[in-house]
């Protein structure tokens, strides 16, 4: 698309070539705002959240009603595209942040903001430690703050906290924060092929310093992250995807590469459509409990593809794909419970050019996943359609803003996501001139006579 | 006004008034009213291969105008200089005759001059003269000016110019850089996916030869941030034969030039000089694809650039951040050596180690028993410059501990 627009300026004699390459960057700029849907699910799946664009979406499934957010500062929650949303793992804290520079800690018992966050630079991953006690949050450049959350009950005055620096990414995106099971080691991935494993310390506002490893092997950006949990080990495995169509898997003590597994090949073969040459990207990674499976969300597959992960050998291995049929639904983000047994899948972006709908998301869920335990049946996944999904329209309804949508939008709306994408996290290859153009505006340059 | 009296104009050795203007700005030398040719621009100019380049000397010497009322009447129709033979003969026996041959002629001078004014042989005839000098700078100009000569050239067409003939070290002027680089610009160089991509026989091609290591001894342990020329290398090299140890660069002429320095070096001294080593990478952002977890035992970073301006602080490559990553590549006892002659840079780069947790400062005795602290000021060619200058340095060095929580 933006090949033929630059294809016209060229044939047309009154832009310059400089025209064409401010346009190019300019609606390269305009691509990167497109924000993904984004979806979490708490723990015990007392509730769902989704977030699309500014808006953020609450279906509580124990009431069985919407939620109606609680903030202070009153107005809408999120002036911008929020970026990130994780609940906590004791299901007690929820946390979102994005591109207005804010990060708010909600309690998930009467969804009240508890705390707002400034951040200097536009938020691009947050993570909740396992004690609920600190939430961490990444900005573009490559810093990790966190901020301390003493015990709230829920009466108190939102408290509006500084944030201190944790630890630093040198000028690189992070694209992914996740605490260890154990709660020992936070793990930060970025843009530069990195994957670091810091320990996490006592006093973390005074910093973390000792870093423990850093898992070195992905040949493009590193896009999620996800652990497996294993009985022997308690730190459990790491399980990264990245821009490089592989999922690998990790050791995070010595940083050692365990598997990889070659994601993008495969989906080639099912898709027809996948015929770039561009690497397919991993969207999501997402794992669900009790099962040594891994599900994965890929560009261009409308669907998930399911890992299994065998701990005594330690290898990955494609087993399933589960597609969607009937629908063009190519899964942005994923979540799941601990105990809740379903996969939950969205679909969609926002702030969307050239469209009608300047943002839409549609739900979706899979269930029937083999536990590992002995003697549970044999179940095939299986996607569930709109009336089994628990909380049913009433969730729909609200989670996705209407009860259905135009099925094209969203293969627009799954190419808007891809292209953000790659232009945010892929290194651009300038060819000389081109380097020399972009170099016109600098000042410090000798003036030649 | 001969010819020479001209040159001697030129170089201020003599005051002699031009009849007509006595010009006051080398612009008038340019525009000649008299329609004649007027010196190649080239020779008061940069070249376009020098544009950018911060360090070019600057030529003291004004441009010759030549225009034909610069000269007295006694001057014989055949001293006009214009481009012919006689002219150019003329020219370089007056140079010798007269032994200004002596003085320090720039050689960017001397070539243009020769393209313009002397033919092959009158060069050649200079060339013989300058070899009889003492000067060795006298010397290397004046064989660049040799290779001018075609014939000269023929022979000499393998002869690399960068090169010093006579020692084989690469010449600095041909590898000027700005002083200055972005370290957060992406420069696309290659960079290695992990420790164990890194190709050491590419490096160390007599100690370490096969390309697929699996023995897991000899690895670097010394690796100097900010390279530049490479003289810490160098002196390191000789005083710790059996350790490897490598020069990191962002600036890849610079990166070349100690290339071919280590490679010149490496010939001239046989067995010598295998162990040190050079590559073009950003080492604020690819530390850990280099090296493992503590691998290190010396960390350099000598002189490194300031970035004043408070802004530009997060551009520093000793910062609170980047120490947790020098941290984990130093092994716990190894040494982190940090210099500077930039009294606010030396203060911050101390405060920033004391308050790391994994660093604690070395105590006096030892600093004295550290036969390396001493090479801190004197092996760089900037901490050379700063002796010359007689400027003050500012040292910090600690070594790594583990965290006592």
């Amino acid at each position: 698309m933006e090949d033929s627009r630059i294809e016209e300026c060229e044939h047309d004699n009154s832009n310059t070539q400089e025209d064409a390459q401010v346009e190019e960057s300019e609606q390269n700029n305009k691509d990167m705002e497109v924000a993904p849907a984004l979806i979490s699910v708490h723990p015990t799946q007392n509730s769902v959240a989704v977030a699309v664009g500014s808006d953020l979406r609450v279906f509580d499934l124990l009431d069985n009603c919407a939620v109606t957010l609680v903030d202070e500062s009153g107005g809408a929650s999120h002036n911008d595209s929020i970026r990130c949303i994780k609940y906590g793992t004791n299901g007690k804290l929820f946390v979102s942040a994005g591109d207005d520079k804010l990060v708010k800690v909600w309690s998930t018992d009467c969804w009240r903001c508890i705390s707002t966050v400034i951040s200097e630079k536009r938020v691009s991953a947050v993570a909740i430690s396992n004690d609920g006690l600190h939430v961490c949050f990444a900005d573009k450049f490559g810093v990790v703050w966190v901020v301390d959350l003493p015990g709230f009950d829920g009466t108190e005055a939102p408290l509006n906290k500084k944030a201190a620096p944790l630890l630093a990414h040198y000028c690189s995106i992070i694209t992914s924060l996740e605490f260890s099971p154990d709660g020992r080691f936070i793990v930060s991935a970025d843009r530069d092929f990195k994957i670091r494993v810091t320990v996490f310390p006592t006093k973390p506002l005074n910093g973390a310093h000792e870093i423990q490893s850093f898992c070195l092997g992905h040949t493009e950006f590193v896009s999620c992250l996800a652990f497996i949990s294993a009985p022997d080990s308690p730190q459990g495995f790491l399980v990264s995807g990245g821009g490089d169509s592989t999922v690998r898997m990790w050791d995070i003590i010595s940083g050692t590469l365990l598997d990889t597994c070659e994601v993008g090949a495969k989906v080639e073969l099912i898709e027809s459509d996948a015929t770039e040459a561009n690497c397919l990207t991993i969207t999501d990674i997402c794992t669900i409990p009790d099962c040594n499976l891994i599900a994965v969300a890929i560009q261009s597959l409308r669907g998930i593809m399911l890992l299994t992960c065998d701990l005594p050998s330690r290898t990955l291995s494609v087993t399933k794909v589960v597609s969607i049929t009937g629908e063009n639904f190519v899964p942005t983000s994923l979540g799941s419970s601990i105990s809740g047994g379903l996969l939950w899948m969205v679909t969609g972006a926002s702030k969307l050019r050239g469209s009608d709908i300047s943002s839409l998301s549609r739900v979706k869920a899979v269930s029937g996943f083999n536990k590992s335990s002995p003697g549970a049946p044999e179940q095939e996944p299986v996607v569930l359609i709109d009336t089994e999904i628990p909380g049913g329209a009433k969730l729909l309804e609200k989670l996705q803003g209407s009860m259905s949508i135009d099925e094209k939008v969203f293969l627009a709306a799954a190419d808007a996501v891809k292209t953000a994408m790659c232009n945010l996290l892929i290194k651009k290859q300038y060819t000389d001139e081109k380097r020399e153009f972009r170099k016109r505006t600098r000042n410090d340059k000798k003036n030649t006579q | 006004m001969n010819c020479l009296q001209t040159l001697a104009v030129v170089m201020g050795k003599e005051k002699v008034r031009i009849p007509g203007k006595t010009p006051a700005k080398p612009s008038t030398f340019f525009k000649s009213s008299t329609g004649n040719a007027t010196i190649d621009s080239s020779l008061f100019c940069p070249t376009k291969a020098d544009e950018g380049n911060m360090l070019v000397p600057i030529l003291r010497w004004r441009p010759i105008s030549f225009a034909k009322n610069a000269q007295s009447e006694t001057t014989k129709s055949n001293h006009q200089v214009d481009r012919t033979k006689a002219s150019g003969q003329q020219i370089a026996m007056d140079l010798l005759s007269t032994n200004l041959v002596h003085q320090e002629l720039p050689a960017d001078w001397l070539i243009n001059i020769s393209r313009n004014f002397l033919n092959n042989t009158s060069m050649s005839a200079i060339y013989q003269a300058c070899l009889k000098f003492k000067s060795k700078k006298v010397k290397e100009d004046a064989g660049k000016l040799n290779k001018l000569v075609p014939e000269n050239n023929m022979l000499q067409n393998k002869a690399n110019p960068t090169i010093n003939k006579s020692t084989g070290l690469p010449r600095k002027r041909f590898y000027r850089a700005r002083a200055h680089s972005n370290p957060l610009s992406d420069s696309h160089f290659p960079v290695p996916i992990s420790p164990s991509h890194v190709d050491y026989s590419l490096h160390y091609p007599q100690l370490l030869p096969l390309a697929n290591r699996t023995d897991t001894f000899n690895k670097i342990e010394f690796a100097d941030i900010g390279c530049g020329f490479g003289g810490l290398l160098i002196s390191l090299a000789t005083l710790f034969p059996e350790t490897l140890m490598i020069g990191m660069e962002l600036r890849d002429k610079v990166t070349e030039y100690v290339k071919e320095r280590i490679l010149g070096l490496r010939v001239a001294s046989p067995g010598q000089y295998q162990n040190a080593s050079v590559v073009r990478t950003n080492s604020m952002k690819y530390i850990p694809n280099y090296f493992e977890k503590g691998q290190l035992l010396k960390m350099f970073f000598l002189f490194p650039d300031p970035h004043f301006k408070e802004k530009n602080h997060r551009r520093r490559v000793i910062s609170p951040h980047l120490l947790d990553e020098y941290a984990y590549v130093l092994q716990v006892g190894g040494i982190i050596y940090t210099i500077t002659d930039v009294e606010e840079l030396g203060a911050w780069m101390k405060s920033c180690l004391q308050s790391h947790p994994m660093f604690e400062p070395l105590s006096e005795m030892e600093l004295e028993a550290d036969p390396v602290v001493k090479l801190l000021s004197s092996a760089t060619e900037e901490g050379q410059k700063v002796a010359r200058n007689g400027g003050q340095t500012f040292q910090a060095v600690f070594r790594r501990i583990t965290p006592s929580s």
